[in-house]
C-alpha cells in the first residue's frame, strides 16, 4: 500500500548561518506522513492560535522524521517542533548538544500541505451573534471612534508641525530658548500622538480578528465565501486581510477559482455586522 | 573474544557515536533509539551467537562499527542497524525541492523502519537491507540468513576486500571531535576557534596533531596554519579518540 509523505527542504536558522558548526548537523530532508493525526494536529493548534490571538504557536512533535543523505539514514536523536501561524506551517529541530532549534523547513501554506482538503466557510449577515461578540463590537466601535479622533488630531498637528520643523531647521540657534523649547514640545506631542495612533491601529486589528473568529469561526488563511443576495453574486476568497469602517467589515484576499485553487486576482466583500439602525 | 565482551564494547562505543553527527563520512554501527537499545542488544547477541557458530570472527571498533569476517575469507563485512525507508532520492531531487520548498511523495513505508544491513568492506559494494521487527522477535535465524547472503556475495568477488585497520584515526575523526567539542563547549572553548578556521578554509591538506596544537597544511608552506589548543580541550580530544600513544610529539592525519 502506498502512503503519502510530505518531503520538506531544510535550512539553517538565519541567526545560526554564521555558525559553521551548526551546518554540519543539518539534515537533508524532513519527512512527514500525511495522516488524519497530522491534519488534526495542525488544525487544532491553528484553532488555539486564533482563539488567543497569537502570531505563532510552536509545539514539540514526533510526527516529523529527519533524513541525512550523508549517513543515508533517519536520525533518531532530534528534538522536533511544529511551527504554526494563521496561514503557514514549518518544522524545526535541534540536535544534541545544541539546546535551541538550529534548522527549520521553509514555511508553507497550510492549505497546500493538508492536500486540498480545505473547507470553504460561508459567511452570512444573519448570524446570531453571541452577547460576548456584541460587547466586542461595541468595544471595537468605541476604539475606532477614539482612533479617528486621535488620527484627526495627529494630522491637524502635522499641518503645523511640518512648517515648524522647517522653521526650526532654518533658524537653528537663532531663536530664544522659550520659542525653541515650544517647538520641541510640539514635535514631541506629535510623536506621542503618532505612537498612540499606531497602538490603536494594532488593537483594532487584533480586536477585529477576534470578532471575526468568534462570530464566524474563521481566521487568516481560511477559504471564505459570501453571497450578496440582492446582486446574486457569490465571492469566494482566501482570507488575507480585513478592516472595519462605518459598521462594516471588509474581507479581502486572493480569489478562489472555480476549480477550488487560489487565483491571482484579489477579491473582497463587505459585511455589516450589526443591523443598520 | 566472547559475546558479552563484544556487547560491552558496543555499549561503550554508543556514548561516542553522538560525535559521528559531525563526521564528514559517517561510520556504520548501531544507531537506534534509547527505547529500542535493549531489544537491539538481544538481537545482536543472537546474531553474534549464530555468526560464531558459523565460524565467523567478529570485531568491534572504537566507534562501534561491527565487522564480520567469515571463516577462511579475505573480505570483511560491515554490519549496521539503523532506521531506513524505501526512499530513493534522485540526483537532482534536492535542487527541485529548493524551488518548491516541499514535495508530496508516495512510499510503501512512510515511517522509518529499523533495518539490519550488511555490506562487504570493499569499494563500490552495496548494502543488503533487511527490516527487523523487534516486537515480534523474529531474530532467530536472522544470523544464518545474513551469513548465507555473505556467502553469496563472497562467491562473486574475485579479489580480496579492503584491508581492515581497526581503530585507525582518520582526519575526519579528528575533525568530528573538534567540531563536536566546539558545539558542546561553545565560544569559550579553543576548539570553537579551530572548528571555525577549519570550516572557513577552502582547502587543507595534511593535518598534524601535536601536544598543544593542530597544524593544517595549505597549498604552500606560506598557507600552513597552526592553531593552539588549551590543555583542557586537548584532554577532550584525547578522551574521544582511540589514540594509544599520545607520547608521540606529532600525529599525522591524511
Amino acid at each position: 500500500m502506498s502512503h503519502q509523505v510530505i518531503c520538506f527542504d531544510v535550512n539553517q536558522f538565519k541567526e545560526h548561518e554564521s555558525e559553521p558548526v551548526h551546518r554540519l548537523t543539518l539534515p537533508s530532508y524532513a519527512l512527514v506522513e500525511y495522516t488524519q493525526a497530522f491534519k488534526e494536529c495542525v488544525l487544532k493548534n491553528r484553532q488555539l492560535l486564533l482563539e488567543h490571538n497569537l502570531q505563532e504557536v510552536v509545539v514539540k512533535t514526533t510526527i516529523v522524521n529527519w533524513f541525512y543523505d550523508l549517513h543515508e539514514r533517519f536520525h533518531y536523536g532530534v528534538d522536533s517542533f511544529l511551527h504554526i501561524t494563521a496561514r503557514k506551517i514549518a518544522f524545526s529541530g535541534t540536535m544534541s548538544p545544541q539546546v535551541e532549534a538550529h534548522f527549520i523547513t521553509p514555511y508553507v501554506d497550510i492549505e497546500e500541505v493538508i492536500l486540498d482538503d480545505t473547507e470553504v466557510v460561508s459567511l452570512s449577515r444573519n448570524t446570531q451573534y453571541l452577547p460576548f461578540v456584541l460587547s466586542l463590537i461595541k468595544e471595537l466601535e468605541s476604539k475606532t471612534e477614539r482612533y479617528e479622533e486621535l488620527s484627526e488630531l495627529y494630522w491637524k498637528l502635522e499641518e503645523v508641525k511640518e512648517p515648524l520643523k522647517n522653521l526650526d531647521e532654518a533658524c537653528i540657534n537663532k531663536l530664544s530658548l522659550d520659542a525653541d523649547s515650544a517647538l520641541t514640545k510640539v514635535i514631541e506631542e506629535s510623536n506621542q500622538l503618532d505612537a498612540q495612533v499606531q497602538a490603536h491601529e494594532l488593537e483594532i486589528e487584533q480586536l477585529l480578528q477576534r470578532i471575526i473568529y468568534k462570530a464566524f469561526n474563521v481566521g487568516f488563511g481560511d477559504f471564505i465565501s459570501h453571497a450578496e443576495s440582492d446582486k446574486g453574486i457569490v465571492t469566494t476568497l482566501r482570507f488575507e486581510g480585513c478592516y472595519y469602517h462605518g459598521g462594516r467589515i471588509c474581507f479581502r484576499g486572493a480569489g478562489i477559482t472555480k476549480t477550488g485553487k487560489v487565483g491571482k486576482r484579489d477579491a473582497s466583500f463587505y459585511l455589516r455586522l450589526m443591523a443598520a439602525p | 573474544m566472547n559475546i558479552q565482551a563484544l556487547l560491552s564494547q558496543l555499549k561503550k562505543a554508543r556514548k561516542r557515536r553522538i560525535i559521528l553527527s559531525y563526521h564528514a563520512r559517517g561510520r556504520a554501527g548501531v544507531d537506534v533509539k534509547n527505547e529500542e537499545w535493549a531489544e537491539c542488544l538481544n538481537v545482536l547477541k543472537q546474531l553474534f551467537k549464530e555468526f560464531k557458530a558459523a565460524g565467523c570472527n567478529i570485531l568491534i571498533s572504537w566507534w562501534g562499527e561491527i565487522y564480520i569476517i567469515p571463516k577462511e575469507s579475505n573480505t570483511a563485512f560491515e554490519l549496521k542497524l539503523s532506521y531506513q525507508s524505501d526512499l530513493k532520492f534522485g540526483y537532482h531531487f534536492k535542487d527541485e525541492l529548493k524551488k518548491s520548498a516541499f514535495k508530496v511523495l508516495s512510499f510503501s513505508t512512510p515511517q522509518p523502519q529499523l533495518c539490519i544491513q550488511i555490506k562487504a568492506y570493499r569499494n563500490r559494494a552495496s548494502w543488503y537491507v533487511k527490516p527487523i521487527d523487534l516486537v515480534r522477535g523474529e531474530s532467530a535465524g536472522l544470523g544464518m540468513h545474513l551469513f548465507h547472503e555473505m556467502m553469496i556475495r563472497l562467491k562473486r568477488y574475485t579479489t580480496p576486500g579492503l584491508e581492515l585497520h581497526l581503530d585507525k584515526i582518520t582526519r575526519e575523526d579528528l575533525l568530528a571531535v573538534i567540531h563536536y567539542g566546539a558545539a558542546l563547549n561553545g565560544r569559550n572553548s579553543s576548539l570553537y576557534n579551530v572548528s571555525r578556521q577549519i570550516n572557513s578554509r577552502f582547502y587543507y591538506g595534511e593535518i598534524q596533531l601535536t601536544q598543544q596544537s593542530v597544524r593544517m597544511k595549505g597549498y604552500s608552506a606560506g598557507l600552513d596554519t597552526e592553531l593552539h589548543i588549551r590543555q583542557k580541550d586537548m584532554a577532550f580530544i584525547r578522551k574521544h579518540l582511540p589514540i594509544l600513544d599520545f607520547e608521540q610529539s606529532v600525529i599525522r592525519l591524511e
